[in-house]
């Protein structure tokens, strides 16, 4: 009687994760999908840039302080790990600013858990600053004043894609593509705070 | 407007739906504005230096998952003979020759005993960090 095939692990092990990374840098076009994403999520960053975020990111997977589950694609496990390294950044970001508005004088305080300033003004709470540099907030101001990218954005967030956009905004599949290529364009020429 | 990530907040569903439009263009569009040649060494720089990083955090780890061991075991006190071998015979892991714990000598016993406690402390450990 076969014995049945032992179900592999649920992740990919350390040597798999690299060997994924290695199709990632070898490949030009997946490299040029993982930067762009790279720059958006890192934008408003001031502490890191691209480029940095996606190291990181591979660090973290070889590290296996991130855990990959199998059948998760690079792009996506990227997004992941890249967005979670944004937050926690964006979030240390708060505390020092909330620190630094309420109380300059004192440095001995626990930046880590310092409460959000009390009495801080709209214009300048730092949640607030830093949450208005929000992923979705940097490629509607990179596409402002193209009618067509600002569409295109919004139907985004919408969380439509592919001949679900091309339907709702009424294009056909050559506008779409177009419109979608532009988009790309743009977005290599997003700037992070540190490039 | 229908779709698939109603219950999301804008932004991850913007960053979804961004993800899948990057993987399903073609190669063409997605290095519009990008330097092709320049892309494959960034990225071999990148993973060369996050291979190095993420070397000295494994090492770091695994230094700290043995000072946790070793620091366990000296805070505990020794058990005695009759502890140690009830603890060993609650162990299903341990082979039924490791078992046949009344033909060993008092020091072997003590022997198998730490060392299974040894591999408890860096499974504990692990799980730890998983959960990190």
């Amino acid at each position: 009687m076969l014995m049945p095939e032992p179900e592999p692990p649920k992740h990919l092990q350390r040597a798999e994760v690299d060997a994924a990374l290695v199709r990632l840098v070898q490949d030009s076009g997946e490299m040029a999908r993982a930067r762009k994403l790279a720059r958006v999520i890192a934008h408003g960053l001031p502490a890191m840039d691209a480029e940095d975020l996606l190291g990181k990111a591979m660090m973290l997977l070889l590290a296996e302080r991130r855990k990959w589950p199998r059948g998760l694609s690079t792009l996506g496990m990227l997004k992941g790990v890249m967005r979670s390294v944004a937050y926690r950044t964006r979030r240390k970001l708060d505390y020092l600013l909330a620190e630094d508005l309420s109380s300059p004088l004192n440095e001995d305080s626990e930046v880590e858990s310092s409460p959000l300033a009390e009495g801080v003004s709209p214009e300048t709470d730092p949640a607030r600053a830093v949450e208005g540099e929000s992923e979705l907030v940097a490629v509607q101001n990179a596409v402002k004043g193209n009618e067509e990218l600002e569409f295109l954005v919004e139907a985004l967030a919408e969380g439509l894609t592919g001949v679900g956009i091309a339907k709702e905004l009424g294009w056909d599949g050559k506008k779409y593509d177009a419109a979608r290529k532009r988009l790309s364009r743009r977005l290599a020429a997003l700037k992070t705070d540190r490039s | 407007m229908t779709n698939p990530n109603g219950d999301k907040p804008r932004d991850e569903r913007f960053l979804d739906a961004l993800v899948e439009e990057l993987r399903t263009m073609s190669d063409t569009d997605a290095l519009e504005g990008e330097n092709a040649e320049e892309l494959v060494k960034l990225g071999e720089r990148l993973l060369k230096s996050a291979r190095e990083e993420a070397g000295k955090l494994r090492t770091a780890d695994a230094k700290r998952k043995v000072s946790v061991v070793s620091k366990t075991r000296t805070t505990l006190a020794p058990p005695s003979m009759a502890e140690a071998k009830r603890y060993l015979e609650s162990q299903p892991n341990l082979t039924l020759a490791a078992r046949g714990l009344n033909e060993l000598s008092d020091a072997d016993v003590l022997d198998l005993f730490n060392q299974a406690k040894s591999l408890e402390e860096a499974s504990d450990a692990d799980a730890k960090d998983n959960e990190g």
